[in-house]
């Protein structure tokens, strides 16, 4: 199970006591009661909906410059959300080319039935057969949703909503200018989970379409990144 | 509404005006195939047979119908064929040649440009003449002889021939001439290449003549039971050289420089007349020397007609030029029918079909082993995160699901069609070659096929593997790329071709430029029998639109098996206009 929210801890210059000062499920969070040209030291506590504790993450110290400053925070914890966009992806296409495989099964068929099977029917009979065999055994094991593969796509989703903190795979997406492939999508649908951020979005620069004056609000540390 | 193709709603028999022969003529050509009169057309040309220049021709014959054909009542319908009755005008000088009727009303409409390419000559992906066809040439035959009463036989042969239609006489076939020179051989290779594509299909009794000396024309000396002559070199013949037959006389062609330069001269030896005088209702030849390469070629010629199209078609899909001396006679409208039917779907032979099954396999176990890579990256991407919660929420299962599709996955999944693949030129060539139980290794050996090395890992037989000799087996990461060459509908073009072969869809990362212009390495085109031959090197020509343009890569240019590549290939025309691009995605499986 994953972490459902961290609990923030701060202390400043002048003492060394820890207060806690809220809780947050994103990886960031605006101190609001911070005053500007103070520096002050945070560490945060994940908490998770279950028996397993989490060690408390390392102490990290901030000059606040600016009032509501967004203080992006190294939890380090989850996958990066590009890590998300290639795994959803990888997915996506471990799909498509078990479909595109079954068309050349289909071309070997095809081929047999269109050879000249005067002397050797005997033989080409028993590739067509096989060609046969060897596509239902593809559609089985690699077109129809198997249990390991939903089991992925459900844990992946659930994964990224609880360390970026949404309800939504879409609110998600959106805040990560990311989008899905149809296939994952539609996987995911079948989930219980409803994706309308289709497409090949991927926190690009061009990806990143908002307001000018709305740029302050992006926590681009987080934005586009991998964990490894 | 217009005919989808030629019928006889869309035909226009011209006679001359004043001449009741020809008019006669006309009116025997209506009734046989219950024309409306508007489609008889008289147009007052004179009696000569040749005129003395296009101006002329212009006035005289050209105009009058061009006029007729756009008003009313003609212009409610689309005329498709044109049918030049006796003593019309057989063509005009332009300086020391002679265009022939057929072939400048052929181009009707447009302008006059002496040996223009055909812009619907021998196309390779075989369509019906229809109205977009119509938009660049229109078909043309002519009837013409020294008499009348000579006019009405052939007629009366033709009416014959259009309701007997079997073709069931001998095949003359004469593919060798004492002319020498490029032109000379590119002619008679064409000759040669029809005998072995396509004329022992037609069912046909065949006889041909042998080439003992390259400097001595072999002849053949007479016909008989015959029903069609194809040859060239001896330019004159005689009557005797007709003897008896009780087949249908189809069609007799003798590529010659004047053949047809008169067809009212009863004492003419030339071939188009001797041929219709002794009963053949259809035949072609040159008013003057037309030089080889606008001669009629046979194999479109009889492709055409083996399909059940008409012989206006045949006419017009084999003309490599109009505006040419080539003129045809005949009715447009005559269909036969040959002894074997036309099998529309060619079947592969034996070793054709196993190396396109090799690679449709190779391709498919490459694809399944690309799935495989990709779920085995995501599970190592995420063991390597520093982070338990990746771990606790992620690893596992991602574990799991590698091993679903682990490595002999994608083996296991195909090792049964790969033993049937094999067993097919093993088990069922037991007995074919001069050794019994040949291996693998010996079938590729004596085929010449190659086999993607994937296929041998899904036997997961390591002795088998180490069987196959390194010549047999693709080249690991090599390639080939296929594309069907594009044609838009109009001027005969004779084209090349640019292959960018990049990394990404963008082709921001482009690792290979190809062109046919700079290196013709590698490229070849896939011709009437199915065989790939090297790309021409003036370009490939527009009558090739459908075929397959195959390039094959180098030694230096092999590529990562199981990874994706992008294509792209345009084609660029003799007049350097360059086509759009066509895109294309292929995984290398070798």
């Amino acid at each position: 199970m994953s972490i459902t929210y961290y609990e923030i801890w701060r202390t400043n210059e002048l003492s060394s006591n820890y207060e806690k000062i809220g809780t947050t499920r994103k990886p960031f969070f605006e101190d609001t009661t911070a005053e500007v040209g103070q520096t002050y030291c945070y560490y945060l506590v994940p908490v998770a909906n279950s028996k397993i504790s989490y060690d408390a993450t390392d102490v990290f110290c901030v000059t606040i410059t600016s009032i509501n400053q967004i203080i992006a925070i190294s939890i380090n914890e989850g996958i990066g959300t590009l890590d998300f966009k290639s795994f959803s992806d990888a997915i996506s296409e471990s799909i498509s080319v078990s479909q595109e495989s079954l068309e050349n099964v289909l071309g070997v068929r095809q081929t047999v039935l269109n050879t000249n099977s005067n002397q050797d029917g005997r033989f080409l009979q028993q590739i067509k057969i096989s060609s046969e065999a060897t596509y239902s055994n593809i559609v089985n094991k690699s077109i129809n949703r198997q249990h390991p593969l939903t089991t992925a796509v459900r844990s992946l989703n659930e994964h990224v909503l609880s360390v970026y903190g949404h309800e939504e795979m879409d609110d998600f997406l959106r805040e990560q200018f990311l989008k899905v492939d149809a296939t994952y999508a539609s996987i995911s649908y079948d989930l219980g989970y409803i994706i309308t951020e289709i497409g090949s979005r991927s926190a690009r620069f061009e990806d990143i379409d908002i307001e000018f004056d709305k740029l302050n609000n992006i926590n681009f540390e987080r934005i586009g990144w991998k964990n490894v | 509404m217009a005919a989808v193709t030629l019928s006889a709603e869309n035909v226009l028999v011209v006679y001359r005006l004043t001449d009741g022969d020809s008019q006669e003529f006309a009116e025997l050509y209506r009734d046989l195939h219950g024309l409306d009169s508007e489609q008889v057309l008289g147009i007052p040309c004179s009696d000569q047979e040749i005129l003395n220049n296009y101006s002329s021709f212009q006035s005289e014959v050209e105009d009058p119908i061009w006029s007729a054909i756009n008003s009313l009542p003609l212009s409610g319908r689309q005329i498709f064929a044109i049918i030049l009755c006796p003593f019309v005008c057989g063509g005009f000088r332009d300086g020391s040649s002679i265009i022939s009727s057929t072939s400048r009303l052929s181009r009707i409409g447009h302008t006059y440009i002496k040996d223009e390419k055909n812009p619907i000559y021998d196309r390779q992906v075989f369509k019906r003449y229809d109205s977009d066809d119509r938009s660049f040439c229109v078909i043309c035959t002519r009837f013409d002889a020294p008499t009348i009463s000579i006019a009405k036989a052939w007629f009366q042969n033709s009416k014959q021939a259009f309701f007997q239609k079997n073709v069931s006489g001998t095949f003359y076939i004469d593919p060798y001439s004492s002319y020498q020179g490029s032109d000379a051989l590119n002619y008679e290779e064409d000759i040669i290449f029809f005998q072995e594509a396509l004329l022992n299909q037609l069912g046909l009794d065949i006889s041909s003549v042998v080439q003992i000396d390259p400097y001595i024309d072999p002849v053949i000396g007479s016909v008989e039971s015959d029903s069609i002559f194809w040859g060239w070199g001896a330019d004159r013949g005689s009557l005797s050289f007709f003897k008896d037959t009780i087949n249908l006389r189809a069609f007799f062609y003798n590529a010659d420089f004047d053949g047809s330069s008169t067809m009212r001269d009863i004492d003419a030896t030339t071939w188009p007349l001797l041929a219709i005088r002794s009963n053949y209702v259809a035949t072609a030849g040159s008013m003057s020397d037309p030089g080889y390469e606008s001669f009629l070629r046979p194999l479109p010629f009889f492709d055409t007609l083996f399909r059940g199209a008409t012989l206006g078609e045949a006419f017009c899909f084999s003309q490599p030029t109009f505006n040419s001396s080539i003129a045809v006679f005949g009715d447009p409208l005559l269909t036969f029918i040959f002894p074997n039917q036309y099998q529309d779907t060619s079947y592969y032979n034996v070793d054709d079909a196993w190396q396109y099954m090799a690679d449709y396999l190779a391709q498919a176990i490459t694809l399944l082993y690309r799935k495989h890579n990709l779920i085995l990256g995501v599970s190592d991407t995420l063991l390597q995160m520093d982070s338990v919660v990746v771990s606790d929420d992620l690893v596992y299962i991602f574990d799991e699901l590698q091993k679903v599709y682990d490595d002999t996955f994608w083996k296991n999944s195909f090792i049964n069609l790969s033993k049937s693949l094999i067993n097919f030129v093993t088990t069922k060539n037991k007995s074919s070659y001069s050794f019994f139980y040949p291996t693998l290794d010996d079938y590729l050996t004596i085929s010449g096929n190659k086999i993607s090395s994937i296929i041998l890992d899904t036997m997961q037989n390591e002795q088998l593997k180490q069987s196959i000799s390194s010549s047999n087996i693709r080249q690991e990461g090599s390639w080939q790329f296929d594309f069907n060459l594009s044609h838009t509908p109009g001027a005969f073009s004779f084209y090349h071709i640019e292959m960018d072969v990049a990394l990404d869809e963008d082709f921001n990362n482009i690792i290979f430029t190809k062109s046919t212009l700079n290196d013709l390495t590698g490229w070849k085109y896939k011709n009437f029998a199915n065989e790939f031959i090297d790309f021409p090197y003036n370009g490939i020509t527009s009558n090739y639109a459908g075929r397959t343009i195959r390039y094959y890569s180098q030694n230096s240019e092999t590529l990562t098996r199981g990874e994706f590549y992008y294509f792209r290939v345009r084609q660029r025309d003799q007049e350097y206009n360059y086509s759009s691009y066509s895109y294309y995605k292929k995984i290398i499986y070798t």
